[in-house]
């Protein structure tokens, strides 16, 4: 089971919102595939080649969105929930379940530690029956 | 009045309800802000909290909400009052309530840290609100596998060019799982093998089928069957030969025609449910146990998917077909059903007969084109976790909504030139005339109209099925701890769809599902009401939407069980054999009342809190303390 920090997973600290301190342009996240509507895209050509371009890349987000996302994210959730059960095995002692020796979990702490913040999250965050993968499925 | 005017009309609105009035909202009311942080950025975990670009998100939340539901409501809605009527309600409802509904309820979840709707519900209304929703949850889901159960086995049993693709999407949705998740196939490759072989699949149903023109005037015309077609003839054939061909349960359904010879005035039995017809539901059935208990990327996803491509082709075919009908087809582009069918539009009450008044009974026959909670639901658990920038929500929530207004229309327009017939056959015969614009057989285009939607009805049938197991396991698991066991959880749920299968009269089974999904609209647009009062923002464009779904919806959840009432459960109380639907009817007449009690309970702690909220926000500011001297 691989536990090199992804930077992918890495939870990032808050964002300041209005009023607290917010920067004029946060730093750009790491997201999903796709990129907005396409706006204002630097490259070679005029105005019309732009805008074609930016639609072009919306339509494909689009399609993207109707047809491999939801692949993508389940695939995402299959990973995670396995993780979260590795973690809880190496690293039970943080929510009191002592699984393996102590030692063997200071040896592993560094590598779980970027992801430990989103693992509690996850694992405490009161959750509702709609958030099962099924729900997502149904369309209507 | 012709396909064009429609379609333009239909883009009309979508650019105008969305420039003129969802933007202003947007901007005035709700001030969306991209300096403001969203739960997405905040609790990133790279699972439930993802941001992910608007044009994605657009694409993610339309294919969640548009699909089966905006199909069917427009159909059944145009047979029981014609095109004029329901064209009025999908372009006013959705612009004055559908895009909004599932706009604020993605809005509200996004700035309450991505919380779902009942857990906002449960902290702004009242605890009792949760419980409530998750117990509509669960007739919403029985009340639509009933209705879909039966269109399906229908289909299966009196099509038989049918049945071939929907086998082949069992396999092919078993294979495309395989491919995608254990060999690692590329998605592209393995949309074109299953996508490609069911799509040929439903050709190959009706190949050899041939149409001769009726033999009188009025009468259907006569169809003989291809190979594939013949074979499956036989096949219900030879299962109705265990009865002798005789039925094995008859009632009479006073929404379909009587027989020809029936003496008039007397409730014959018009529905017979034969051996072959009970073959097909146990088909049906065993395609949704394997739905329900495989892991979701085995079969329940790649079904989906498979089906999800079916659809898109269809629909987008069907509607360049719509679009070009007028300069290509011109014939094809004529409106051949009547504008309003009844010139009362069904105020009127006769003892013994459905009564069908336009309002309530419209606004809850069209749901999801138009508004539905489900949207709202799951837009605030799904959708919401995954937007970058507040200003993302109107394109992806708003936006999907009036496009799926569009789909609505679509379906809407392929009954009116159908002309005639009623429900799944005159949509069907729809997209035939649309894909014959270019210059496909109107045989071949029908079939692919059954095909395609049989193959969206039994896609979410099955999730469906999966759906109220896990509800039930929910729900229940932790007082009998027999519901956690899946196979259980599917049995119950199965039994209690093949009850409104072999019992319900389709038109109320349906009608009773819309009501269900209006009343979460109603709680959803009410939760973002009392929001607004919370927040002290103007509350005038919710609250009126929300009293007119609410008291509207109300409304229908009472006329149903008169309906029943009055034409199932009296004509049929003393007839023999008629047993399960007398006790199907009473059923939902218990099912409508349970929903008409559980929804009063919302309104009520709705209206208590939203006055609460006013109250705070009448209540004068204290003064700033003074500084002792």
């Amino acid at each position: 089971m691989p536990l090199t920090p992804d930077p992918a997973l890495t939870p990032r600290p808050p964002l300041p919102t209005v009023g607290e301190g917010a920067t004029e342009e946060p730093a750009p996240l790491p997201r999903a595939r796709g990129r907005g509507w396409g706006r204002g895209i630097p490259g070679p050509g005029g105005e019309g080649r732009l805008r074609l371009r930016g639609f072009v890349r919306s339509l494909k987000a689009f399609l993207y969105g109707m047809t491999g996302y939801e692949f993508e994210r389940h695939a995402l959730g299959e990973r995670a929930r396995l993780e979260d059960l590795f973690v809880l095995i190496t690293l039970g002692d943080i929510i009191g379940v002592p699984i393996l020796p102590p030692y063997y979990s200071l040896r592993l702490l560094p590598f779980a530690v970027p992801r430990l913040e989103a693992w509690k999250r996850r694992l405490l965050r009161e959750r509702h029956t709609l958030e099962n993968d099924e729900y997502d499925l149904i369309e209507l | 009045m012709n396909t064009l005017y429609a379609v333009i009309l239909a883009g009309l609105v979508f650019y105008i309800g969305y420039r003129f009035y969802a933007r202003r909202i947007d901007r005035d009311i709700i001030q969306s802000d991209p300096r403001k942080a969203t739960p997405a950025t905040l609790y990133m975990d790279g699972v439930d909290f993802v941001p992910a670009s608007r044009g994605v998100l657009y694409g993610y939340h339309f294919k969640s909400i548009a699909a089966a539901g905006p199909i069917v409501g427009a159909i059944t809605a145009a047979n029981l009052w014609g095109w004029l009527p329901s064209i009025i309600w999908l372009l006013l409802g959705v612009t004055f309530i559908g895009w909004m509904s599932d706009y604020s309820a993605i809005m509200v979840s996004v700035r309450n840290d991505g919380n779902s709707l009942s857990a906002i519900a449960h902290r702004l209304i009242a605890p009792r609100t949760r419980t409530i929703l998750l117990f509509f949850i669960f007739f919403y889901l029985l009340l639509v596998a009933g209705a879909f159960g039966n269109i399906i086995v229908g289909v299966l049993f009196g099509q038989p060019q049918v049945p071939l693709a929907i086998v082949t999407l069992v396999v092919m949705g078993l294979l495309g799982g395989q491919m995608l998740y254990r060999w690692r196939t590329d998605l592209i490759v393995m949309t074109l093998v299953t996508v490609g072989v069911t799509l040929l699949m439903i050709v190959l149903g009706p190949l050899g089928m041939v149409v001769n023109p009726p033999a009188a005037q009025g009468a259907a015309p006569q169809i003989v069957q291809g190979p594939i077609g013949q074979l499956m003839v036989g096949w219900n054939t030879l299962v109705n030969g265990i009865t002798g061909g005789a039925p094995v349960i008859s009632y009479f359904d006073p929404t379909l025609p009587l027989p020809p010879n029936a003496p008039a005035g007397v409730a014959v039995a018009n529905v017979n449910i034969t051996p072959a017809f009970l073959f097909w539901l146990v088909f049906l059935c065993a395609f949704a146990y394997l739905g329900s208990i495989l892991p979701i990327w085995r079969f329940a996803q790649p079904i989906n998917y498979i089906g999800f491509w079916i659809t898109f082709l269809t629909i987008a075919l069907a509607g360049l077909g719509a679009a070009l009908a007028v300069f290509l087809k011109p014939e094809v582009g004529m409106l051949q059903l009547a504008a309003v069918r009844a010139p009362d539009l069904g105020f009127t009450m006769e003892a013994g007969r459905a009564w069908q008044p336009l309002w309530p009974m419209l606004f809850v026959t069209i749901a999801c084109g138009a508004i539905s909670g489900w949207h709202a639901l799951i837009g605030s658990v799904g959708t919401s976790r995954q937007i970058e920038n507040e200003t993302d929500v109107l394109p992806v929530g708003g936006g999907s909504m009036f496009t799926e207004m569009t789909l609505g229309m679509l379906s809407l327009l392929a009954v009116a030139v159908a002309g005639q017939g009623a429900g799944v056959p005159a949509f069907a015969n729809g997209v035939g005339s649309f894909l014959s614009v270019f210059a496909i057989p109107q045989h071949i285009g029908t079939a692919l109209g059954f095909s395609s939607f049989v193959v969206i009805v039994i896609t979410v049938f099955q999730l469906v099925i999966r759906v109220m197991r896990v509800t039930l396991a929910e729900g229940l698991g932790d007082r009998m701890a027999i519901f956690r066991n899946p196979h259980v959880g599917i049995v119950i749920s199965l039994l209690l769809m093949c009850l409104l299968v072999l019992s319900g009269v389709w038109v109320y089974l349906w009608q009773l599902f819309g009501s269900s999904n209006q009343l979460m609209a109603s709680l959803s647009l009410l939760v973002v009401t009392v929001w607004l009062a919370s927040t002290r923002r103007s509350t005038t464009f919710a609250l009126i939407p929300t009293l007119f779904m609410y008291i509207t919806t109300m409304a229908a959840t009472l006329v149903i069980p008169r309906n029943l009432w009055e034409t199932v459960v009296v004509p049929n109380m003393a007839r023999e054999g008629a047993g399960i639907a007398v006790y199907g009817a009473i059923a939902m007449i218990l099912v409508s009342v349970l929903l008409f009690v559980a929804a009063a309970f919302i309104g009520l702690d709705g209206w208590r809190a939203y006055q609460q909220y006013r109250r705070q926000e009448a209540a004068p500011t204290p003064a700033p303390a003074q500084p002792a001297t």
